[in-house]
């Protein structure tokens, strides 16, 4: 009978997991995407300080989410996704020029994380 | 490097738990099912060792399913016959009456040389001296000789025996052992008698049992 409790508990963290990986992956992908949004609005509207509040609200947002996701993601793409969004800060500093294409790139990044840890007919098989 | 060996203990750790959750059972014996979420299991450890950038969930979380999964479907097969069968297939006669069944043979892919095979590590080295021969579910091959090639046991003589007993180890290796298979609990005050009738101090044993009529065997350590 213990053997069964013993399963039944494996049961239930393992789909209490997933369940976990699957909010935590959409509810960052959706509000680092809404982040990433108001600062291309922003900069379209030349609003540089509001451009460079976007950016630090998005590198924190990005801190904080990061360990919750490495236990979950693959480390390569998380990496690769927060080199960019933590140069995303200094280049709204600087006012770059490349900083529209960075923070475009940022958020593929993102939605190529979110799209790779979807439950997706493709992801499964 | 450090976070491989974190990573590598932890994975030991899980493993061991989970094997040690599946149930004690031989390679030799474990169903089709076991065997497949043994491999399952190995392999499935192997890569986060393999790959730093894999979080180790990715192994943690398969390995736990397959456990529960593993627990559950041999909890089910208890309760149920057809599932059971549906898991483990059915044991298969392929010598009924003394008669080869060739038609099972070829269905199970057998040829006849892993029958000879199966029935020489049974002691059998003539074909014609076997009743019955089953393949289990786990594909080992049971054997049910003749009548007349039977071992004669004291019942076919009517001899009355008495039974020994299984003898139960009192000292191991120098150490008294205070309980056996984990279920009965020996006093002190039995090992103290046991030790005074065989005279010699229990660093200088290697092994002492006692049978259910007191007999006591003692091997000695010697010093090599």
């Amino acid at each position: 009978m213990k053997r069964i409790y013993i399963a039944i508990f494996f049961l239930a963290v393992s789909i209490g997991l997933c369940v976990f990986e699957q909010y935590t992956v959409k509810v960052t992908y959706e509000n680092a995407t809404e982040y990433i949004d108001t600062a291309i609005s922003q900069l379209d509207s030349k609003d540089y300080d509001g451009i460079e509040k976007s950016c630090t609200s998005l590198s924190n947002y990005w801190d904080k989410m990061y360990p919750y996701l490495t236990a979950m993601s693959e480390h390569d793409m998380l990496d690769e996704a927060s080199i960019t969004i933590n140069s995303l800060c200094d280049m709204s500093k600087n006012k770059s020029d490349e900083l529209e294409n960075e923070l475009i790139t940022a958020k593929n990044q993102i939605k190529s994380i979110y799209d790779n840890q979807r439950i997706t007919f493709g992801n499964i098989f | 490097m450090s976070v491989n060996f974190i990573r590598a203990l932890i994975i030991y750790v899980f493993v061991i738990i989970a094997v040690r959750l599946m149930g004690k059972r031989q390679v030799g014996e474990l169903k089709p099912h076991e065997l497949v979420i043994t491999i399952l299991l190995s392999a499935i450890a192997v890569i986060p060792l393999e790959e730093n950038s894999m979080p180790l969930a990715n192994c943690l979380v398969p390995i736990m399913l397959f456990i529960s999964m593993e627990i559950l479907t041999s909890v089910i097969s208890m309760k149920s016959l057809w599932f059971r069968n549906l898991l483990q297939g059915k044991p298969i006669f392929i010598i009924r009456k003394g008669k080869l069944d060739q038609k099972k043979l070829k269905e199970m892919r057998f040829t006849i040389d892993d029958v000879v095979d199966a029935l020489r590590q049974k002691d059998i080295f003539d074909i014609s001296e076997v009743e019955d021969a089953v393949i289990e579910t786990n594909g080992s091959i049971s054997v049910l000789p003749k009548a007349e090639y039977k071992p004669l046991t004291p019942n076919d003589v009517s001899i009355s025996v008495k039974e020994k007993g299984m003898p139960i180890t009192i000292v191991m290796d120098g150490k008294t052992v205070n309980e056996y298979f984990n279920e009965y609990k020996i006093k002190d005050s039995e090992i103290k008698l046991v030790l005074q009738t065989v005279d010699r101090d229990v660093e200088k044993i290697m092994l002492l049992t006692i049978d259910d009529d007191g007999n006591t065997y003692l091997i000695n350590k010697e010093n090599v």
